[in-house]
């Protein structure tokens, strides 16, 4: 018996193919993005956690300073003559001279104290014994095998430009690509120090500590330095990372909630189909159990076909997510490094569990829907759709729940990002409850404007779609749902762009930037400055990485131009919050560190200063896209009465005419042609910065076009079934003497509104969606507000889209209508 | 004579405003052919329904050997229509995705018989109906006539003891109604299954043993 209805089910497919195609094309398709973003994130979560692994080995803790580096003396007084176990270490980054510029991790070792921490190095290719080699070889370094090229042949010389300027190191060994050491060179101490200019100065010392020695050592620590425990040092990273990746796996967990309304639309049309088909194996005493268990393995061929199809085209699309991740990442190292991991058998099974949970649990209401088919409809001549208003009532009231739910969730204090989703999601599905009855009102509102652009058609067109609602609902759901994330996320990141751009323009209040690269006390270019009469005002930077007990901050201690701080104030004390930043002992904090931290204006941060923790009142919170994690303005006189550090490392130039920018800029060129001095205009700055910006969310735009993609094939799939299905009616038309072309137009009519509405439709919830985005999504993501910009674009765009896609599902049906049988059609009910 | 094993009693059933059925009494004997008659609205489709357990009556009993039926749940409904009732809907009600011989096997399939037994008696009855040659077909390949023939082929599979036929044929010629009334009349006797009729149709009225009309939502025996 439950063979023979399978059978009745699997021929019905084989009579509708597209249908059961397109089910499992929409399935496989939320799998493939899914299971791509999946294997992408794993795969750069691995090869960062590989580098992370290495340079950090068997490390419990590490001796940080305060300011930029250590004096060797607090190895040898605090750590060695105190039998702790420690490795001095020098990080610093380098560029390679290759012509490419790209930048490199150069870790300075101990080989004497290395034992124990970093075994890896011990076993680089190409040299019999790597940590004695690298003392007694000059300048010898052992490398990632990316950095050889196609070049095996050792030894050989490595070119580097360093803070010191250009260095040739030798590579003497190959660090095994295994080992998470793709990421960085190695050098001996002393190289490192000498490469730089760090003589007699080191960067950290790792230690491996108990916690009773961790305890007493945190008593003992001179001023200027942190311990911190090494695997919560990178936390604010991962944090970022973390929620990077969770707005990555939304988008796709998004795809797959659009390909589950594929499968909802497709399972609830071909039970439509077949409602006779139920009420008459009902009225021969088919139990709904019976009815329940053969569809049931029904929607488990298509899920699993669908989700073994999804994983295969996952596998392939994850190379490209992969690429399109790594956009976002400046280390060259890094990336060669991130290879796409395994198709591991766990993989498999997850991607294909996910596809078959979701088509299951998008059947589920067609399949309640399917055991719920009066047995008496089979002696009826015609089977009437049960009350679509009672339905419309019931998902009313089931949205304002859901709603609720939602925005509950969004409420949550804590700021956790999954919930926070969750809630997102809520809101998303509460709207797509909606979205059926909005739309038929709006198609009612329409119609008599389109009575009056086509009297024949135009009214007939509107009845006919609000006669088919039944069967297009959920597909046009699925389209609004889908055009909303695309005008959504299309909003989101124009108004993040736009804020970008504002925040540049306020921020760089100079005409040009001079780096210095190396930090100096020399005020030789400062007095050059000063002096020339084309500037007319300078402002004075020192940036510093400071270990503090909320993690590493960038600290940016500043004496503004002529033109002021340029900050963008989000919450402060005063009106005039920077002018106190001159005065006392205040700071302005970022955004993000806010955020993170919980710190308010008016509260304090403390400092590890040279005579200890001090605490600094925040006069200002302040806009900042620049420092993700945490940043910390004070002005410059503020930081060298705590710290004794009296360099700089950066200039901004303010010219009287900001069209002399480039003469003064080629100036400059040919005077500091032999220094370390990088100069980037304003314009330039800017330049690169919106271009960082779009290669970071062009997987965002990716994402949202596949989803896009998804909603498009379920569009097509539904409206082109409702339309294949009416061939006999169209017949029937025909035979009452509707021209073909007319009919053509008919068909393409309905299709268009469908399309149209649900774009229209689309706009309220993509703007909502963005607002949602802006507001909560990002600040708990990244700590950032912005400004909500809605352009008109991504408004254009997403109706387009909606009946671009609606449009192209009548084309088939109306050729088709062309062709048909007269005679046949009528015959075929 | 033989013995009743149907009895409805003081059913009554209302649609909204309309009282369609009001205060039915009726007694069914094994193997009496009754034709119900009457005009369109009249109710004798709901009263079909209701002897087949696929409506319940909104007051009144039905009794098949006695259980009352309009009080069983709708699991233990099922399984009344699964063993003892066909239905012969005018609209064929084939599953055009089933061959023939797969439509008239269903009902025998869902009463657990063996498949040697389902294979003998699909046999039978394809020869007893005349359609043996379009076993392998699916019905939308058929005529009007050939579906009817299988659709009572699929009534009559599993030998039930009702067999409710709601205006059989409706959408047949004369000559083709008249060739499907005689085969579903005789095989019924054959089975000594009531045979339940609601039609318009003289030639039905004709062979029945008993003509009942529906009039103002209650019974007239002429």
């Amino acid at each position: 018996m439950r063979l023979t209805l399978l059978l009745a089910s699997l021929r019905f497919y084989l009579r509708h193919p597209w249908q059961a195609s397109l089910a499992i094309i929409g399935i496989a398709l939320g799998v493939a993005v899914f299971v791509g973003v999946d294997v992408a994130n794993t795969s750069a979560q691995q090869a960062f956690d590989r580098s992370a692994d290495f340079v950090r080995g068997a490390t419990t803790h590490r001796l940080l300073p305060a300011l930029a580096d250590l004096d060797e003396s607090v190895y040898r007084d605090l750590i060695a003559l105190n039998g702790f176990t420690g490795a001095p270490i020098v990080e610093t980054n380098v560029s390679l001279s290759d012509g490419t510029g790209r930048r490199i991790s150069l870790l300075g070792i101990d080989p004497f104290e290395e034992a124990g921490f970093r075994d890896a190095t011990r076993v680089a290719i190409g040299s019999a014994d790597s940590m004695l080699d690298l003392i007694s070889t000059p300048s010898a370094a052992l490398v990632p095998v990316s950095l050889l090229g196609d070049d095996p042949v050792l030894p050989r010389d490595l070119r580097l430009r360093t803070e010191t300027g250009e260095a040739v190191l030798q590579v003497i060994g190959v660090l095994p690509s295994n080992v998470g050491a793709e990421a960085t060179i190695v050098a001996d101490i002393s190289t490192a120090q000498e490469l730089a200019g760090m003589l007699g100065r080191i960067s950290r010392i790792d230690l491996m500590l108990n916690e009773a020695e961790a305890t007493w050592l945190a008593t003992q620590l001179p001023d200027g330095t942190v311990l911190v425990d090494a695997g919560n040092e990178n936390r604010t990273f991962t944090e970022l990372s973390n929620a990077f990746r969770t707005n990555i796996i939304a988008l796709g967990l998004l795809a797959l909630a659009v390909g589950m309304f594929m499968v909802y639309s497709t399972m609830s049309f071909s039970i439509l189909q077949r409602s006779r088909m139920f009420a008459v194996l009902r009225a021969m005493g088919t139990h709904p159990h019976e009815l329940t268990y053969s569809i049931f393995i029904e929607v488990l061929i298509f899920g699993s076909a669908g989700a073994l199809l999804g994983v295969a085209l996952g596998y392939a699309l994850a190379r490209l997510l992969v690429d399109l991740m790594l956009l976002t990442v400046e280390d060259f190292a890094f990336r060669n490094a991130v290879g796409i991991s395994g198709l591991s058998p766990w993989l498999l099974v997850k991607g294909a569990a996910l596809g078959i949970f979701a088509t299951c649990l998008a059947a589920i209401e067609p399949i309640r829907r399917a055991t719920r088919i009066d047995p008496a409809a089979a002696m009826s001549r015609t089977i009437i759709e049960r009350s679509s208003l009672a339905r419309t009532r019931g998902s009313s009231i089931a949205a304002v729940i859901v709603l609720l739910i939602g925005l509950v969730l969004l409420a949550v204090p804590g700021g956790n990002l999954v919930v926070a989703f969750t809630g997102l999601f809520c809101i998303l599905a509460a709207a797509a409850l909606v979205t059926p009855a909005v739309s038929f009102w709006f198609v009612r509102l329409l119609e008599p404007l389109l009575k009056l652009a086509s009297p024949q058609l135009g009214s007939l067109a509107a009845r006919n779609v609000l006669a088919q609602r039944s069967r297009i609902a959920v597909a046009g759901s699925a389209l609004s749902l889908a055009v909303a994330t695309v005008i959504g996320v299309g909003i989101m990141v124009g108004s993040f762009r736009s804020s970008l751009s504002d925040w540049l323009d306020s921020t760089l209040t100079s005409d040009l930037y001079l780096n210095l690269g190396t930090p100096t006390e020399d005020s030789a270019i400062i007095d050059r400055l000063t002096a020339d009469n084309r500037v007319s005002g300078l402002s004075q930077t020192r940036f510093v990485d400071m270990a503090t007990e909320y993690g590493n901050v960038a600290l940016r201690a500043f004496v503004p131009g002529p033109r002021g701080w340029g900050l963008q104030i989000i919450d402060a004390e005063t009106a005039m919050p920077e002018d106190q930043l001159a005065t006392g002992d205040l700071v302005a904090i970022s955004e993000p560190f806010a955020y993170r931290n919980n710190i308010r204006a008016g509260e304090r941060v403390s400092l590890p200063t040279e005579a200890g923790s001090r605490n600094f009142e925040v006069a200002a919170i302040y806009r900042d896209y620049n420092t993700a994690g945490a940043g910390i303005l004070m002005h410059l006189g503020t930081y060298r009465q705590y710290w004794t550090d009296h360099a700089i490392d950066g200039i901004g130039i303010e010219l009287h005419e900001a069209a002399a920018t480039e003469s003064f800029t080629q100036y400059l060129r040919d005077s500091l042609a032999t220094s370390n001095v990088r100069i980037t205009s304003t314009i330039g700055i800017k330049a690169i910065s919106m271009r960082i910006f779009d290669r970071t969310f062009r997987i965002t735009e990716v994402l949202r076009l596949l989803a896009g993609i998804v909603a498009f094939l379920g569009i097509l799939s539904a409206l082109m079934a409702v339309q294949l299905e009416r061939q006999h009616e169209f017949a029937i038309l025909r035979s009452l003497g509707f021209a073909p072309k007319t009919l053509a137009a008919l068909i393409i009519t309905e299709t268009g509104i469908v399309g149209f509405v649900a774009g229209l439709v689309a706009i309220p919830i993509g703007i909502v969606l963005s607002g949602l985005l802006i507001f909560i999504i990002n600040v708990r993501s990244f700590g950032w507000t912005m400004n909500m910009i809605v352009q008109p674009a991504p408004l254009i765009l997403g109706l387009l889209m909606a009946t671009l896609a609606a449009l192209l599902a009548g084309v088939i049906p109306s050729m088709r209508s062309y062709r048909s049988d007269l005679s046949a059609a009528l015959h075929h009910e | 004579m033989p013995a009743s094993h149907i009895h409805l009693e003081r059913i009554c059933k209302r649609y909204r405003e309309r009282q369609v059925l009001n205060e039915i009494d009726i007694t069914i004997r094994a193997g009496e052919l009754i034709a119900f008659v009457g005009r369109s609205g009249s109710g004798k489709s709901t009263l079909l329904r209701i002897i087949g357990a696929l409506e319940r009556p909104d007051s009144g009993t039905l009794t098949y050997r006695t259980k009352n039926i309009a009080a069983l749940d709708e699991n233990a409904r099922s399984m009344f229509r699964r063993k003892s009732v066909g239905f012969v809907f005018q609209s064929f009600n084939l599953i055009n995705t089933l061959s023939v011989a797969e439509n008239i096997a269903l009902p025998l399939q869902l009463n657990l018989f063996n498949q040697a037994d389902i294979r003998r008696r699909v046999s039978e009855l394809l020869e007893q109906l005349n359609i043996a040659q379009y076993a392998d077909q699916f019905p939308d390949e058929l005529s009007g006539g050939e579906q009817q023939r299988v659709a009572i082929a699929r009534a009559l599979a599993h030998k039930p003891q009702i067999v409710i036929a709601d205006e059989p044929t409706g959408n047949l010629d004369l000559e083709t109604a008249r060739t499907v009334l005689s085969v579903l009349g005789s095989v019924c006797r054959e089975q000594g299954a009531s045979l339940l009729v609601a039609t318009h149709s003289d030639e039905v009225t004709g062979m029945a043993d008993r003509v009942v009309r529906i009039v103002d939502s209650r019974l007239q025996t002429l």
